[in-house]
């Protein structure tokens, strides 16, 4: 009898209801990454479970917009697949396909149990790695970084999602103060680039490297011929000295050449002369990091907002080559023949050229840079590899012959100024288009 | 303070600067008349290119040069060249071929292909590269298997007279046969990858780090292996249990150590499949295993009546929302975005 009751005042309730939340899945995506820097948009793709995706099923979104959150109506058929994808546009193949690393989640969505389920797509930079397998549904679990099969979307809701850069944390600061030096704050970064063409293995800067370094000081200039030649009454020996036989080397006792940068010195000079300085020579990932910024607005030291050749002319002391360097290498005047009145040769370092990100001078060009590391392509397993895992704070020690030495020069044109260029040179040369400036931990 | 602006021209761009005009001047003997005009003024235009670009001491792109060159035009000096950039990127295998090649060519042509500091260059290189070179004696057991070194087969090479077989030379490939259960593998320093590989096994991988003076043996043993078990499943998400550990939902690959063992795959409203695997060192064993559904009398299931009086009551109600005005329902969450999919309306 009362179970009568109970269903005659269901029946009444039921008569009068308000209109009820349909079943469905709200899914809040976040991540830890830093954007754009390890990706500008977001890819949200609905598949069936043998991974076919129809084009009315995705849709993107510039990851600025994380933390963000959309609705899946339910269908007929079994719950489809999400796969979420943070990518970087740069980074795709000719279909727009994401095409270098990526932090994605490819996972089924649970039951139903009516009304609205709250769903987690935590986006961390753990699974920062090659995309998932559809074929086995295979993808990275992001709590742990772990590829597995069948993962499943947790319920929770937007305020458990990691904000976005907190892998990076806040960058620390460099401490006390280095009189003409600048903090370049740590970071997690992508050494390398996917995107341009190599001139050859050694030069290649694929595969990118996960980088994580901590806050570094560095020289706001180039070592200059004035500051080697009071290391050098100190006792550090002396560069090759500028003479009929080298009449591009730097170093002299003219006052005049006190604010050029000196050149014509091997690595182990450059390491010798900050050692006496209390200081050593950055690394290849401490000199790229602060010659990047960030990756995808500056393929260049310094900002960069007209790529023709006058303008870039025009940024960096590049392309400046003498006449007798001309004899040698077309192009090595493109600076000069769109500029007649430019000087040649390395400029004193005090130009207002070619500040970069950080206010660091001259990274992109008047003279290359001696770098800590030995040389080893970013390919080989040697230092580097095809891994994505996070290196923390590297410096490549090898029995190669080759030193590594980046940023462009006043002898070369545009390719060598990009921040990932690196240029195998025997650690003994003493040439006229390389000299160094020195670092400093920042902790 | 006169000091060459690079120093002790350790370095082999200068000896290549040295060499180039030298080159030119050699080219301008009598070529072989089966040598056509054009292909080796190409081979010229990519010799002077080689030399420009270890001017700038791009060695990569100055071997791709000079190799072009060489293909069209055999030359003692292009070999040598080819030999100082390999030595220069640190591939001193491959520097130690081409200068012997530099030298057998300069006596191929009577002498005088080469000049006789090019020739003592050479020498010189050769003397340093094989200080350098690591002479690794390889042991395979049991040896009926393939061998790669970073990912290329090895080469045979002639070396002092005993017969060794050198890492990095041939083009990127699978391993070849092992030449015997041991010999000598010539290495370049730095680090090496060996995948040994034998039908029916898991690959054997080693990492060596050979370093100048090296001559520590390298035994590669297929008997220790583990052994690779495969589980698939006709059921999607059946778990894997092998002994007693649940290793995950098939398909899984699990790695154990020679032996048996026994295997079950659950997965709930199916019969478990059970099964014992013998699995060797090395071997790959897959099973893919069929699961059954559950056969039961429907009739004596407590959730059969149930459904009927529900379905019966359900009659009742659908009877009565039917006359009954409808509510209109809520409208989806699209969330931030407003984007709501819909896989209802979108068929895949």
């Amino acid at each position: 009898m009362r179970q009568l009751w109970c269903v005659a005042a269901a029946l009444a309730c039921s008569g009068c209801a308000e209109a009820e939340q349909r079943p469905q899945w709200l899914v809040h995506i976040g991540t830890d990454a830093t954007v754009p820097a390890f990706g500008d948009r977001v890819r949200v793709e609905l598949a069936a479970a043998d991974g076919t995706v129809c084009a009315e099923c995705q849709r993107t979104f510039e990851a600025s917009e994380l933390p963000l959150s959309f609705g899946i109506e339910p269908g007929d058929s079994d719950p489809p697949r999400v796969r979420i994808t943070l990518y970087r546009s740069a980074v795709t193949d000719s279909e727009g396909e994401p095409a270098g690393p990526v932090i994605e989640l490819l996972a089924n969505l649970p039951a139903l149990s009516g009304g609205t389920v709250s769903l987690l797509a935590p986006l961390r930079m753990a699974c920062f790695g090659p995309r998932s397998d559809d074929a086995f549904g295979e993808s990275c679990e992001p709590s742990t970084g772990d590829r597995r099969a069948d993962l499943v979307l947790e319920e929770g809701s937007a305020s458990e999602l990691p904000a976005t850069g907190s892998f990076d944390g806040e960058p620390p600061a460099c401490r006390g103060a280095e009189e003409g030096m600048v903090c370049v704050p740590g970071a997690v970064f992508l050494m390398g680039s996917a995107t341009y063409v190599p001139l050859g293995v050694e030069f290649d800067p694929a595969p990118e490297q996960l980088v994580r370094l901590p806050s570094v000081w560095l020289d706001t200039d180039e070592m200059t011929v004035a500051g080697m030649r009071e290391l050098v009454a100190n006792g550090v020996d002396a560069p090759v000295a500028r003479d009929d036989s080298h009449p591009y080397c730097t170093y002299s006792d003219a006052s005049e050449s006190d604010e050029l940068p000196v050149n014509c010195l091997s690595r182990r000079a450059a390491e010798k002369a900050c050692e006496k300085l209390g200081k050593r020579l950055p690394t290849e990932a401490e000199w790229e990091l602060a010659a990047s910024g960030s990756r995808l607005d500056a393929p260049y030291p310094w900002p960069l907002a007209d790529t023709s050749n006058a303008s870039l002319c025009a940024q960096a002391v590049l392309a400046r080559g003498t006449n007798a360097n001309a004899q040698e290498r077309q192009g090595s005047r493109a600076c000069i023949f769109l500029e007649s009145d430019l000087a040649e040769g390395p400029q004193p370092v005090s130009t207002t050229r070619d500040e970069g990100h950080f206010g660091l001078r001259n990274l992109g060009g008047n003279l290359a840079e001696w770098v800590a590391d030995d040389h080893s392509p970013l390919a080989s397993d040697a230092c580097w590899g095809e891994q994505n895992e996070l290196r923390e704070n590297p410096v490549c020690v090898t029995a190669s012959l080759d030193g590594v030495t980046k940023g462009g020069d006043y002898l070369f044109f545009t390719y060598n100024s990009h921040s990932f260029y690196r240029r195998p040179i025997p650690k003994t040369a003493e040439v006229e288009f390389v000299g160094f400036r020195c670092a400093k931990d920042g902790q | 303070m006169k000091r060459a602006t690079i120093c002790g021209l350790v370095i082999s761009g200068w000896i290549l600067l040295t060499h180039t005009g030298m080159a030119f001047a050699d080219e301008a003997r009598p070529a072989s008349p089966v040598v056509a005009d054009d292909a080796k003024a190409e081979s010229r235009r990519l010799f002077a290119e080689g030399i420009d670009g270890v001017k700038r001491f791009q060695y990569g792109e100055a071997l791709i040069r000079f190799e072009k060159a060489y293909a069209l035009f055999p030359f003692a000096v292009t070999s040598l060249n080819i030999g100082i950039c390999e030595r220069a990127l640190g591939h001193y295998v491959r520097a130690r071929i081409a200068l012997l090649r530099a030298l057998a060519e300069h006596d191929a042509a009577g002498g005088g292909a080469l000049s006789q500091s090019s020739v003592d260059d050479a020498k010189g290189f050769l003397e340093e590269i094989d200080g350098l070179l690591t002479k690794t004696r390889v042991t395979i057991r049991p040896a009926e298997a393939t061998i790669a070194v970073d990912g290329r087969p090895l080469s045979a090479l002639d070396f002092g007279g005993a017969p060794v077989f050198a890492a990095g030379v041939a083009p990127p490939g699978p391993g070849s046969p092992a030449p015997g259960a041991t010999f000598d593998v010539l290495l370049d320093p730095g680090s090496h990858v060996f995948v040994v590989s034998r039908k029916g096994f898991t690959d054997a991988v080693v990492n060596r780090v050979a370093k100048p003076g090296d001559s520590s043996p390298l035994v590669l043993e297929l008997a220790t292996l583990p052994a690779t078990i495969r589980v698939s499943s006709t059921v999607k998400g059946a778990i894997v249990k092998v002994g007693k550990n649940d290793v995950g939902p098939a398909p899984v690959d699990v790695l154990r150590p020679a032996g048996t063992y026994p295997l079950v795959v659950q997965k709930d409203g199916y019969v478990d499949y059970e099964t014992s695997l013998s699995v060797k060192a090395g071997e790959e064993a897959k099973i893919d295993a069929v699961l059954v559904h559950t056969k039961m009398n429907v009739a004596e299931q407590w959730w059969f009546w149930t459904s009927i009086a529900a379905a019966a009551g359900t009659v009742g109600l659908v009877t009565y929302f039917a006359t009954r005005p409808e509510p209109e329902p809520l409208p989806y969450d699209g969330g931030s975005s407003g984007w709501v999919a819909q896989p209802s309306v979108i068929r895949f």
